[in-house]
C-alpha cells in the first residue's frame, strides 16, 4: 500500500478515530475499577493524548503528501533514504502512446553517491527504426520536500511529455528524474556541501555518465537542459550556470534564486563565502561574466518571492545570458502552478536543445 | 481575512486552545450517553490543531498566498502562442511562387534588404520542402557567412545555384556576403531579424557557418547578437566543403518544431537594488537583458 493512496488515508483517518474512541471510552476506566491503581492514569492518560496527537500528526501528513504527492514510498514519507536496486533497468510504467518510465541505480564514481533515478523514454524510443539515434537528455528536478514521485505522479509529467512530442511541440527527449539527496527529510539544494554530500556533482557528473551508458543519448552540452520547480528551480538555473558547457538550457518554475538556509538543509557552505557566492545565481550575474545560456523562469503571480527573484535575476542579467519569463494568475506556490506550467516549459527547452542526431 | 495574515492564524490558535480548554472542563461530564461528544470532541480539537499548524506552515511558506490559489480550479493549462507562420508578412507570396506545393523547396533573394554600398546586399534564403508542406512548422536557422567577393571556387555557392548545398539541410539556410568592417556587420544583424519575421522561422538558436576568410566576420556576427545565435563553426573555402558544414550546423540545433504553447510573460517591474550577498569585484551591471513571452 502506497502512501499515497486512498486506502493509505483511510487506514490513517480510521486509526486516529480509534485511538480517539479509546482515549474517549477508557479514560475512566482504570480508576473506576481499581481505586488503588489511580496512579496508573497518570502514565495511561498523558500516553492517551500523546497518542492522539502522533494519530493525528500521522493522518494530516499522509492526507498531505497524498494531496500533494511528495513520496511514493513509506521509507521517503519518514525521512529514510530512496533505496537503490540491483544495477540495470527496470520498468516502471509504460504507456498507451509506447513511453515508458524505467528505473535505475546511478553508483557515482565522482560524488561518492549512490541514488536511484527514473528516465522516460519517449515513443518509438525502441523502435528499429529509432536504433543508432541519439537524443536530447532533460534532467528534471523536484522541491522540497519531493521526491520524483512528485514528477512522475502528481504532476503526471510522462503525460505531458507524451502529448508534447506527439504534437511535435518538442522534440523526442530522454527525460531523467534523480533523486537528490539520501534523505527525503534533507533539502541539499543541489550543492557540494562543504563536508557533506557532493549533490552537485552527482547530478552534473554521474548522472549524465550513468544516462550515457544505459540510454542513447546525445552527449554534448547543446543537447542537454534542466528544469526544476521550487528548490528544484534554484537547483537546475544554479547548476547550468555552474557547468555551462554541460547545459544549453535551464527552466525555473517558482524557483528560488538564492540558496536556502533552514533546519532542513543545515549549513551547506560551514562559512565559506566564496563557495555560498558561486552557488548564488544573483552574485554569479552581478560578479561573473555570463554564460551563453538560456533560462526559463516562470511563476504564480500571486507567489510573491518567485516573481521578486525573477525580477531580481532579469535586472542583473546580460547577453550572451537568454531569458524568457512567464507567469501565472493566482496559483501560489503550488502544483497547480507547476502543472500549468509544464508544456510550455517543455516546449521552450525544446526550442533551444539541439535536436536528435544519428550516432557518430 | 487574507490566508497567510496573522489574524487567521492567531485567531485559529484561539481557536484550538479555547476547544481543547472547553473539552478539559467538560471531559468529567461527558460520560455514558455522552461518550461519542467526547470522542467527537477529541477528533475536532485534532482538527484544529492541525489546521493551525497548516497555517503556520502556510503563512511561513508561502504555498498559498490567497485563497483563491487554495479553492480556485487549476488555470488554463496554457494558451496556444500565435504561429510564426501566421505573422509571416512574405508567406502568402512564398506560397505563390511555388504552384507544385513546394515539394522542391524554395531558393529566393529577400527583397527587403538593400545597403547601398554593398554589391550583393540581399541575403539568398533556402527554405525546405516542409515549410510549404507543414505551414505551422518553425524551422531552424543556419547563416552562411561568405566574403562578399568569394565565388564558387572559393568554396561560396555559384549565383543562386545553392541547390546542392541545402540538399540535406533540415531548415532555413540564409547565405550572406558580407563585406569587410563593422558597418557590414551592423547591416546583417540589423537584416536578420526582419528576415526572421517576415518569412516565419524561428528567431532564436540558429547557427553560423563562415567560408575561409569569413570566419572573422562570421564571429563579429555572432557576438553582435548572442541572444540569437548559438553555434558557430568555420570551414575552409574549398569547394565541396559547405555542404557538410551546413548539415553538421543543423545538428547541433533543434528541430522544426510546431509553435509552443506558452504562459504569457512575467510583468517585470522596476526593483530596489538588488542587496548584494557579498563584496563584488566586477563592472557595474548597465543595461538589463531584454526579456520575451515563451
Amino acid at each position: 500500500m502506497a502512501p499515497d493512496s486512498l486506502a493509505a488515508v483511510v487506514l490513517v483517518v480510521a486509526l486516529t478515530a480509534l485511538v480517539a474512541t479509546g482515549t474517549a471510552l477508557f479514560w475512566d476506566s482504570r480508576a473506576r475499577i481499581d481505586g488503588r491503581h489511580r496512579w496508573r492514569a497518570w502514565i495511561v492518560r498523558p500516553l492517551a493524548i500523546l497518542l492522539c496527537l502522533l494519530s493525528a500528526g500521522g493522518a494530516a501528513i499522509v492526507i498531505a503528501n497524498r494531496e500533494l504527492g511528495f513520496f511514493g514510498t513509506w521509507p521517503e514519507l519518514v525521512g529514510m533514504g530512496p533505496g537503490v536496486a540491483a544495477s540495470g533497468l527496470d520498468t516502471v510504467t509504460r504507456s498507451k502512446t509506447g513511453s515508458r518510465v524505467v528505473g535505475f541505480t546511478v553508483a557515482g564514481a565522482a560524488s561518492r553517491l549512490t541514488l536511484r533515478a527514473f528516465a522516460y523514454l519517449p515513443p518509438g524510443y525502441d523502435d528499429d527504426a529509432a536504433q543508432g539515434v541519439r537524443l536530447p537528455v532533460l534532467e528534471m528536478l523536484d522541491g522540497f520536500p519531493g521526491s520524483p514521485h512528485v514528477w512522475l505522479s502528481t504532476l503526471d509529467a510522462p503525460h505531458i511529455l507524451d502529448n508534447e512530442i506527439a504534437s511535435g511541440r518538442m522534440a523526442p527527449t530522454v527525460v531523467v528524474f534523480p533523486y537528490q539527496s539520501t534523505s527525503g527529510a534533507r533539502d541539499t539544494e543541489c550543492v557540494d556541501a562543504v563536508g557533506g554530500l557532493a549533490v552537485d556533482t552527482f547530478l552534473t557528473t554521474d548522472v549524465p555518465a550513468a544516462v550515457a551508458t544505459l540510454f542513447s543519448v546525445r552527449t554534448d552540452g547543446a543537447s542537454w537542459g534542466l528544469l526544476g520547480y521550487s528548490t528544484g528551480g534554484y537547483c537546475a538555473v544554479n547548476l547550468a550556470m555552474r557547468h555551462p558547457g554541460r547545459y544549453a538550457a535551464a527552466a525555473s518554475l517558482s524557483g528560488n534564486m538564492t540558496p536556502y538556509t533552514d533546519p532542513a538543509t543545515g549549513d551547506l557552505f560551514h562559512g565559506d563565502t566564496n563557495i555560498a557566492n558561486l552557488n548564488n545565481p544573483l552574485w554569479r550575474l552581478k560578479n561573473l561574466k555570463p554564460e551563453p545560456l538560456a533560462i526559463y523562469l516562470g511563476a504564480g503571480l500571486n507567489d510573491h518571492d518567485s516573481i521578486q527573484d525573477i525580477q531580481r535575476f532579469v535586472a542583473l542579467a546580460r547577453p550572451p545570458l537568454r531569458v524568457t519569463t512567464a507567469a501565472i494568475a493566482a496559483t501560489g506556490h503550488t502544483m497547480a502552478a507547476w502543472r500549468a506550467f509544464q508544456a510550455p516549459a517543455y516546449d521552450w527547452m525544446s526550442s533551444w536543445l539541439a535536436r536528435p542526431a544519428p550516432a557518430t | 481575512m487574507e490566508l497567510t495574515s496573522f489574524r487567521l492564524l492567531a485567531t485559529a490558535g484561539a481557536t484550538t486552545v479555547a476547544a481543547v480548554v472547553g473539552l478539559a472542563f467538560a471531559w468529567r461530564h461527558l460520560t455514558r450517553y455522552l461518550l461519542p461528544v467526547r470522542v467527537a470532541a477529541i477528533l475536532i480539537c485534532e482538527t484544529l490543531l492541525v489546521l493551525t499548524i497548516a497555517l503556520a506552515i502556510n503563512r511561513a511558506g508561502g504555498f498559498y498566498p490567497t485563497w483563491s490559489a487554495l479553492t480556485a480550479p487549476p488555470p488554463p493549462f496554457a494558451v496556444a502562442g500565435p504561429a510564426a507562420a501566421a505573422t509571416a508578412s512574405l508567406r502568402p507570396q512564398l506560397q505563390a511562387m511555388v504552384p507544385d506545393g513546394g515539394h522542391q523547396g524554395l531558393i529566393f533573394r529577400w527583397p527587403g534588404a538593400g545597403q547601398p554600398h554593398d554589391p550583393d546586399p540581399q541575403p539568398t534564403v533556402w527554405l525546405p520542402p516542409a515549410y510549404f508542406q507543414q505551414p505551422d512548422l518553425i524551422l531552424p536557422v543556419a547563416v552562411v557567412v561568405v566574403p562578399s567577393a568569394a565565388t564558387a571556387a572559393s568554396g561560396a555557392w555559384n549565383g543562386n545555384d545553392v541547390a546542392p548545398l541545402v540538399a540535406a539541410a533540415s531548415g532555413c539556410v540564409i547565405f550572406l556576403r558580407l563585406g569587410h568592417g563593422a558597418d557590414s556587420v551592423r547591416f546583417a544583424s540589423a537584416v536578420l531579424p526582419q528576415l526572421a519575421r517576415s518569412v516565419g522561422v524561428a528567431d532564436h538558436a540558429w547557427g553560423i557557418v563562415a567560408v575561409g576568410s569569413a570566419t572573422d566576420l562570421g564571429r563579429s556576427l555572432f557576438s553582435a547578437d548572442t541572444l540569437r545565435f548559438t553555434s558557430f563553426a568555420s570551414v575552409a573555402a574549398r569547394p565541396g566543403l559547405l555542404a557538410t558544414a551546413v548539415v553538421r550546423a543543423f545538428a547541433g540545433l533543434p528541430p522544426a518544431l510546431s509553435p509552443p504553447v506558452t504562459q504569457p510573460p512575467a510583468p517585470i517591474s522596476p526593483l530596489p537594488p538588488v542587496p548584494s550577498p557579498a563584496p563584488t569585484r566586477a563592472d557595474p551591471v548597465t543595461a538589463p537583458l531584454a526579456t520575451g513571452a515563451a
